[in-house]
């Protein structure tokens, strides 16, 4: 006892200036969420984090040292002025049947794939970003660079939707969408070795099952970096979010008709062993206020939080607890033998859907409705990105509130059109008042135009996608609980976009063989035509002498 | 006296043929050490481009035959760095199939193609004959990153694998555009020329495959494919659950055969040809060697499946001297390696660089790995001169004994 305090009182100043010099050294921390929603199904966030400084801005000696950081996702972005960059691919996410109004994770963007970030100026920004664009697209195996040499499909008028998180002057922000683009394994193996714990510990072990994961109903994957500066530290955050299909469904198989499920249950694995080099691994369970029932075991840390607008319940498991390591933890709703699904469930407060009513192929009217459930009126914008081949009709824009026109809700919009028949995109930013308790619905007629045919997609008639449209709520305040006692307040929240689905526009691809037929056709015509006409006017009539093969030739009756 | 002297006259003279005799013998053995004794040719480096050209759901077994390739040559030793994958829709992903994230080549699903980790460099619609064509030119974008270029050289072995529907001289890509044989006679043909391979092994499986190599003009290519012109490749069985064929016969064949073979395997081309069986393939598979230099029997299975650890050694002589002229003046490698030329006197390099220098710390210093070994061969071949010098010395001296006492 004596000899170990003696030692503490030895080592103290060794340790406390190892303790100092952590400060300024990377830091990684994990976390996995669990939510599960009122309609039977469960989302799972995982989250890595970690915060890095670059030994570049503090030395004079140009070094590039990496210990928790992945040089790869980071070089690229130090050798092209990135100050924030962001990286999402979402697939199969359906608002519309959900409860809430978005994933867990408020960076994640609507469908498909999706790079955004701020650069800093220079004369070669454009290129710089190209070679961005290109580079993660490279490391994440899925193709994220421009489908124009131009850029010509790259936006930049999205700053003010994405703001930068951290203020660096004389940036420039950039955006291209790849509606088209979902996941799969290939894009996990990537997102796993960027983690210092390369899916083989810690909570990122859980994460390493494609075969699991990729069973799920939807999936979103991203990653998020904030470079360093002289004065902050840099800051790089992965996310991989799944909404788990109907826990009750898959537990009538062993004729349980309850929502019951554990850990090993839904990832088929025991809980991990810590991640030696992670500073806080840590499980979370967040409850509804509905679900005041749902019992843990082994028990958590219970405490409040406010999340999306809601005060909600958080248990919390610290997982480098060494007694968890192997074991299970067993979810159940007290008092329920047979889940029933609930009548209707309460939709979140602003709901956005978008389709496109047709009446022609070459034209259509999307039709955006926005329904606020809210007691008071809310302030957005929403954007939409087009590719050049979508022309609206912006003079017959309407905004209708029930079935009355309502112009003096459109407070103003913006609109950067496309020039075609370059690749181009039009973006459109609607500044709108969506009354309390209304649903107000927002129609803009369109028209495709002809595509060339090598911009058709390579597989016939299936259609190309439109890029989520985007609602940036205004009027949102800091996630806090509010002041007063209310335990639901929709402002206070962090989720400050709502995305709508993806669109898949019908672009007939044209058959070329059907005029192939018609030249074919005409031409055959013509050849019998002018053949018939030809042989008409230069054939002869008349008696041909023929041989009988003797040598002689036999006078026909010529003069008969 | 006079003896002695003569002795040491010819000692010298005999020691100098030696260490020469020596040098020669070390530059051979080592490269014997370092060359890949079990390999043929002079190879140093292994390439793939594997390539799934059609799409769709039930085309499932071209994607199956190009990822059993994908595993079976990671399974010999290539690393992902060098195989070009080009996938060119999602089976493993697609919400037809019923296992996800998987793709099984077999009807018992007993080997996840797709695994727990996989790179796929081209995907979806990137596949188009632009890419495929501009990936073995290597005529690039300056943007397009290293995972999804060909970075062979005249000592790289590059296999290629084509799957897909086609027809006579033609490979269709996704469901709008064809590569001719001829575009792909005439992209190999740039790449010989622009010494981007050393060997090349061209197999295709599709209908009437065996025109899709019969424009190749360019030397040491070897090619083979699965149906001669006129026939089809017929897929080999069903999965009932998957509920699509899961395997093209001929690729079936030929990674039967390769399961058998490991990393160090000895077996040559001409095995591998000889398991040919156009009855159980249902078509005629050709082999077309014509155009190399050396016969199937001499080129090893595993010059093209695997990934050998051959070192090349190069000359001394052959080397740039750092403190060439040219050298000298490029500031850009002064400013990217502010060590590597200690004592080089030269005003315009940082302050960094001086410091060191001032600092004499030999351990800044950049050696060239050969360098070391050329000192040990000048240090070895000395010790076998002086020996030789010492043994003639002592043979010279007990002879001198031997006529004294006489």
């Amino acid at each position: 006892m004596l000899l170990s305090s003696l030692r503490l009182l030895l080592l103290a100043p060794i340790y406390a200036a190892a303790v100092s010099q952590h400060d300024h050294e990377d830091a990684f921390s994990e976390s996995l969420t669990l939510h599960p929603l009122p309609d039977g199904r469960t989302s799972v966030l995982f989250q890595f984090e970690t915060t890095f400084s670059s030994p570049r801005l503090s030395s004079s000696i140009p070094q590039s040292h990496h210990s928790l950081t992945p040089p790869s996702l980071l070089l690229p972005l130090e050798t092209n002025n990135v100050s924030e960059l962001t990286i999402s691919f979402t697939s199969g996410w359906d608002s519309t049947r959900f409860s809430s109004a978005g994933l867990m994770n408020y960076d994640s963007s609507g469908g498909g794939g999706e790079i955004r970030g701020w650069l800093r100026d220079s004369h070669d920004v454009q290129d710089r970003w190209n070679a961005v664009t290109n580079a993660l697209g490279g490391l994440f195996c899925a193709g994220l660079g421009g489908k124009d040499k131009d850029q010509g499909d790259v936006v930049r008028d999205f700053g003010g939707i994405y703001p930068q998180k951290r203020r660096v002057e004389n940036t420039t922000h950039f955006l291209l969408s790849h509606p088209e683009s979902h996941l799969c394994t290939e894009n996990l193996t990537p997102f796993l070795s960027l983690l210092p714990s390369k899916g083989l510990s810690g909570i990122s072990s859980l994460l390493a099952q494609p075969g699991i994961i990729f069973s799920w109903e939807s999936q979103s994957e991203g990653i998020e970096i904030l470079m360093p500066s002289t004065t902050h530290q840099g800051r790089w955050r992965g996310w991989w979010e799944g909404v788990l299909p109907l826990v009750p469904e898959n537990n009538k198989r062993g004729n349980d008709k309850t929502r019951n499920f554990s850990i090993e249950q839904i990832l088929r694995k025991k809980l991990p062993k810590p991640f030696p080099e992670a500073q806080s691994s840590v499980l979370r369970l967040i409850k509804d206020l509905a679900d005041d029932n749902l019992r843990a075991q082994p028990n958590g840390e219970e405490k409040k939080e406010w999340i999306d607008g809601k005060s909600r319940t958080v248990v919390e498991w610290d997982l480098s607890n060494a007694e968890l390591t192997g074991n299970d933890i067993q979810f159940w709703w007290d008092g329920e033998n047979v889940y029933h699904y609930p009548r209707n469930i309460p939709p979140p407060p602003i709901t956005i859907s978008r389709t496109v009513v047709d009446k022609l192929a070459s034209d259509g009217t999307f039709q955006i409705t926005i329904s606020n459930s809210d007691d008071f009126e809310r302030r957005a914008i929403y954007s939409e990105i087009w590719p050049w081949w979508v022309k609206g009709w912006m003079s017959e824009i309407e905004l209708l509130v029930g079935d009355r026109k309502r112009p003096d809700l459109l407070e103003n919009l913006s609109y950067n059109p496309s020039t075609p028949p370059r690749i181009s995109t039009t973006t459109l930013h609607f500044t709108l008042l969506i009354p309390a308790n209304s649903k107000a619905t927002l129609k803009i007629p369109f028209s495709k135009l002809t595509l060339k045919y090598t911009e058709h997609r390579p597989d016939a008639e299936r259609g190309i996608e439109l890029s989520s449209g985007i609602l940036t709520l205004l009027d949102t305040l800091p996630e806090t609980a509010s002041e007063n006692e209310n335990s639901k307040d929709s402002r206070n929240t962090g989720r400050k976009r709502i995305y709508t689905n993806r669109l898949l526009l019908d672009i007939p691809t044209p058959d070329f063989s059907m005029p192939y037929n018609v030249i074919i056709m005409s031409s055959t015509v013509m050849a019998v035509f002018f053949g018939l006409m030809q042989g008409a006017l230069t054939r002869k009539w008349g008696w041909v002498e023929v041989s009988n093969g003797k040598g002689e030739i036999v006078q026909e009756k010529k003069d008969q | 006296m006079t003896l002695r002297h003569l002795y040491l006259i010819l000692t010298a003279l005999l020691a100098i043929p030696l260490c020469i005799a020596s040098n020669a013998q070390l530059d051979s053995q080592l490269s014997d050490l370092f060359s890949n004794s079990t390999g043929t040719g002079r190879h140093t480096n292994n390439w793939a481009v594997l390539v799934c050209s059609s799409r769709y759901w039930f085309n499932y077994r071209h994607m199956a035959n190009t990822l059993a390739m994908y595993r079976t040559l990671k399974r010999l030793g290539l690393p992902d760095s060098n195989i070009i994958l080009m996938l060119s829709d999602d089976v493993a992903c697609n919400a037809r199939n019923a296992f996800p994230a998987t793709v099984y080549a077999n009807k018992g699903r007993q080997m996840d193609l797709y695994g727990e980790g996989i790179e796929v460099d081209y995907r979806g619609y990137e596949v188009t004959v632009e890419s495929f064509l501009r990936l073995l030119t290597g005529r690039h974008d300056p943007s397009i990153p290293r995972s999804k270029r060909l970075l062979s050289d005249a000592s790289s072995n590059v296999f290629i694998y084509m799957t897909g529907h086609g027809g006579n001289e033609f490979l269709k890509f996704q469901d709008n555009e064809e590569v001719s044989a001829y575009d792909v006679a005439d992209a190999v043909e740039q790449m010989w020329e622009k010494r981007r391979y050393n060997r090349l092994l061209f197999t295709i499986d599709t209908c009437q495959a065996n025109t899709m190599y019969s424009k190749f003009y360019s030397p040491e290519i070897t090619s083979t494919g699965s149906s001669s012109l006129g026939e089809n490749s017929y897929s080999h069985h069903n999965d009932m659950d998957i509920g699509v064929a899961v395997i093209d016969s001929f690729t079936h064949y030929i990674l039967q055969y390769l399961e058998t073979l490991g990393k160090a395997s000895t077996a040559t081309m001409k095995e591998f040809f000889g398991i040919y069986d156009p009855i159980k393939i249902q078509s005629h598979p050709g082999i077309s060697t014509s155009l190399s230099t050396v016969p199937p029997e001499e080129i090893l299975v595993t010059d093209f499946f695997g990934a050998v650890a051959r070192v090349e050694i190069s000359p001394k002589e052959d080397e740039l001297s750092p403190l060439s002229s040219d050298l000298r003046g490029n500031m850009w490698e002064l400013a990217t390696k502010p060590t590597s030329r200690i004592g080089q006197v030269d005003v315009q390099t940082s302050d960094i660089e001086g410091v060191l220098r001032e600092s004499g710390d030999p351990s800044h210093g950049w050696n060239k790995p050969l360098e070391g070994r050329s000192n040990l061969s000048n240090i070895l071949g000395s010790l076998v001169g002086i020996g030789g010098i010492g043994l003639i010395l002592y043979v010279g001296a007990a002879r001198q004994e031997k006529v004294k006492e006489a």
